[in-house]
């Protein structure tokens, strides 16, 4: 599928392999500006690896991805963030030991720009920055709080804060909401949409379904590292392959009745 | 139901000198499955832990059987029939899937029957047999799910504590465990669940005890819960 | 050619001892996430007492070699009942210890002074004679040092690969809280880790003191030694310590050959040094040795 004006992220084949196995298998799609796109699939079907490709993390073995009109698919993870693109992990990752509100002085100042010599102070304008990211993702109370003594949903919230500080023109977020209750997911669910609406583009993993239909304007859902299925999130829960490998009949009929 | 085979009595326990648990009591007969449910960070992982033994009481008792466990060290507590399936799994990494599954036969009582129950759990996981060779540290954080549920179903226990079965598992893997927790019910096992999503939980629960910051501040049935409106808001959120 | 010989030769006895000693220190790392400055002290325990087992008792050797270390495992389990086991559940235990063992080496080596005094004794256990090979003259001492030293390794390598308690403790090196979880009597197993060190660091002792002299200080360089190899290879891998005290032993041996006793050492160093740069976290290790 080639890529098409307003696409920000292309990913054209893409592979990544472990040894002889395959996480990410020949894999082509494209993200449009402006759009969420959700991913989903069976565990181990590779989203993770995916999202380790894209942000240069653990770079793919063969094929490429252009963000932006820019190859990324060979540059270092801090060169990519520095371009627009940040995500957030799967297990809750932030600096355990200093507090909320250093944790994303820190993300600000190295997350925007590549510092090749770096300053001593935080000027107003970046402390500014962090105020609002904190007020946007509502974690005021804890500014002062050391990130071990949060608990997960905090911990989440802090995660997309940092992914915000960085001012990105794509958000990747990898299981936002796992383990949280349902109250949280909506909130996290708001947040995300306000993000979106400012017209920062979205890809999000996840498995609670119910979070991943009502956000995304587009479905990918993977299995053994190809694509099952691409379209419109009204589909995936009629798509019997779907269905089959990755949402079971009871979900697919709950979430059927949810949406009559 | 029975004899009560698990009792909390007015437990309080924590890190760091802050409690976490602060006086909880709760009774569970033999068979039974109970839920706790709550907001996170509110202790439900904490209470598991304190059972099991993994954190020391700094009041109160609990007892197994007639037997008071809280001053043993969690080995002790395992090897008279308790499973824990901790939430961040706990796989050890630099072992294969197959050598983790052993492990979980550890003790003489598991292990007569390991093979049985490794073909048990391979039939219950089969991305799990498919990476049996495979170091656990390179899993997914789904396949790590399955393999610490997995490790905890070799130990044979007659106590099993589930620590969010479905946290980071596709919904068709979901659906998978809760028949599993269904058929270890039917067993006669005895199941303690943590969950986020209290709807899994209503038709299979005996019981569910709702924690916040570390009390017990609510006890019912499933659907009793799921119909109060007020319960629903003001802990879970809807 | 005969250079090759002579440099295996003695590059290959210091391979097989620094292998034991470090083993040893692995095992306490990875399993008590401890840092033992007390390990050269049980090498110098084993040495001395099996010497005194063979002057004052007039033990043969194969009973007295036992014996010694035998007594400086129950040694190592002292030391973890009396002085570990008290101080594992304080959060700053990683720093603490290392104080208290540098104490008991202190201590340790202060009490040898007092009951031997200095002299340089020599180790009774010397195997006079050797053969020649391409004409290059090679005792039977280092012979039998190397062959202790692989069956010793051997059987470690069993004990943690095969046995039950083996895989004790590779499950407690890697997550105390899930060992706990499946049974594993976690606090039995250090004291057995700490048994087992005390008596690979007393074979390794014994042996290197057949080859220089018993001295109150002579688990100090060694010591060192064992260190730098357990952190080049990667804190607590056993294995890979395995592994890097062969080359280590080996290119000892190397540079002691082509630079001199004088230089060898710290060249080696260097070397050393420029290993932990290129590679921090040790040739095998993981990015993070988490306890639970």
């Amino acid at each position: 599928m080639m890529g098409q004006t307003g696409d920000l992220l292309i990913c054209q084949g893409v592979t990544k392999r472990f040894g002889s196995l395959a996480a990410v298998d020949n894999l082509s799609f494209s993200v449009k500006q402006g759009e969420v796109l959700g991913i989903g699939g069976p565990n181990g079907a590779g989203k993770t690896a995916l999202f380790d490709a894209i942000s240069g993390i653990n770079a793919c073995t063969e094929g490429s991805i252009s963000f932006g009109g820019v190859r990324i698919d060979r540059l270092r993870a801090d060169q990519i963030c520095h371009l627009g693109l940040s995500r957030t992990f799967q297990l809750n990752s932030g600096f355990d030991s200093l507090t909320v509100l250093e944790n994303l002085k820190v993300s600000r100042y190295f997350g925007r720009t590549n510092r090749k010599l770096p300053g001593i102070f935080f000027d107003s304008r970046m402390i500014e920055d962090v105020n609002e990211v904190i007020d946007t993702v509502g974690l005021g109370r804890y500014a002062h709080e050391k990130v071990r003594t949060l608990p997960v949903f905090q911990r989440k919230l802090l995660m997309i804060a940092g992914a915000l500080s960085r001012q990105p023109r794509l958000l990747m977020l990898d299981e936002p909401v796992g383990g949280l209750t349902p109250g949280e997911t909506d909130k996290i669910l708001e947040l995300i949409r306000q993000i979106s609406l400012k017209n920062v583009t979205v890809i999000l993993i996840e498995h609670v379904m119910r979070f991943l239909l009502e956000l995304s304007d587009r479905i990918l859902i993977l299995n053994r590292g190809q694509r099952l299925y691409e379209g419109d999130p009204r589909g995936v829960i009629l798509d019997p392959s779907v269905i089959k490998v990755f949402l079971g009949e009871r979900t697919a009929r709950s979430l059927a009745e949810n949406r009559a | 139901m029975g004899e009560s085979f698990l009792t909390l009595k007015n437990i309080c326990c924590g890190y760091n000198s802050v409690d976490v648990i602060k006086g909880v009591s709760i009774d569970i007969p033999r068979g039974a499955v109970v839920g706790l449910v709550g907001p996170n960070g509110h202790g439900k992982t904490t209470l598991l832990r304190a059972i099991s033994g993994l954190v020391r009481l700094r009041s109160g008792s609990i007892k197994l059987r007639g037997e008071t466990i809280s001053e043993l060290s969690a080995d002790r507590v395992v090897a008279r029939g308790v499973a824990h399936m901790p939430q961040g799994d706990l796989v050890f990494p630099q072992m294969s899937v197959r050598e983790n599954l052993l492990m979980g036969a550890y003790l003489p009582a598991a292990r007569a029957d390991s093979a049985k129950q490794l073909e048990y759990v391979h039939n219950l996981f089969p991305k799990l047999s498919e990476r049996t060779e495979q170091l656990a540290s390179g899993l997914s954080g789904g396949e790590r799910r399955m393999l610490g549920i997995g490790r905890g179903l070799m130990t044979k226990s007659e106590l099993i504590m589930i620590d969010e079965p479905s946290l980071g598992l596709a919904p068709l893997m979901i659906e998978h465990i809760y028949d599993v927790i269904r058929a270890l019910k039917a067993e006669g096992r005895t199941l303690i669940v943590v969950e986020e999503n209290v709807s899994r939980l209503t038709d299979l629960a005996d019981e569910l005890h709702l924690l916040d910051d570390g009390h017990v501040v609510w006890s019912g049935g499933g659907a009793d819960l799921m119909s109060d409106d007020v319960l629903m808001k003001t802990y879970l959120g809807g | 050619m005969e250079t090759v010989i002579l440099v295996l030769v003695s590059g290959l006895t210091l391979s097989g001892m620094y292998a034991l000693s470090a083993i040893g220190l692995s095992l306490t790392w990875g399993a008590l996430g401890m840092l033992n400055m007390a390990h050269g002290a049980f090498l110098a325990v084993g040495s001395y007492v099996c010497f005194t087992i063979i002057t004052q008792l007039g033990a043969p050797m194969w009973l007295a070699i036992p014996m010694a270390v035998i007594i400086s495992g129950l040694v190592g389990l002292l030391v973890y009942l009396l002085i570990v086991r008290q101080m594992f559940r304080h959060p700053a235990f990683e720093t603490n210890i290392i104080i208290a063992t540098i104490g008991l080496a202190i201590l340790s080596e202060n009490t040898i002074l007092n009951f031997f005094g200095a002299y340089p004794f020599r180790q009774p256990l010397v195997i006079e004679g050797g053969f020649r090979l391409s004409g290059i003259f090679i005792p039977y001492q280092n012979i039998a040092i190397l062959a202790s030293s692989v069956v010793l390794v051997g059987l470690v390598g069993i004990l943690l690969g095969k046995t039950r308690t083996g895989r004790a403790i590779r499950a407690t090196s890697m997550n105390k809280d899930a060992a706990l979880l499946m049974g594993v009597p976690v606090g039995q197993v250090y004291a057995q880790v700490m048994a087992v060190s005390g008596c690979l660091a007393a074979v390794s002792g014994i042996m290197l003191s057949t080859i220089t002299t018993l001295s109150p200080t002579m688990g100090d360089a060694p010591m060192v030694k064992a260190f730098i190899i357990v952190a080049v290879a990667g804190l607590g891998n056993v294995y890979g310590a395995f592994f890097i005290a062969i080359g280590f032993g080996l290119l000892e041996a190397i540079f002691q050959f082509t630079f001199g006793v004088r230089l060898a050492f710290p060249l080696l160093l260097l070397l050393v040094i420029a290993s932990l740069i290129w590679r921090p976290n040790g040739f095998f290790g993981s990015a993070t040795i988490l306890r639970n």
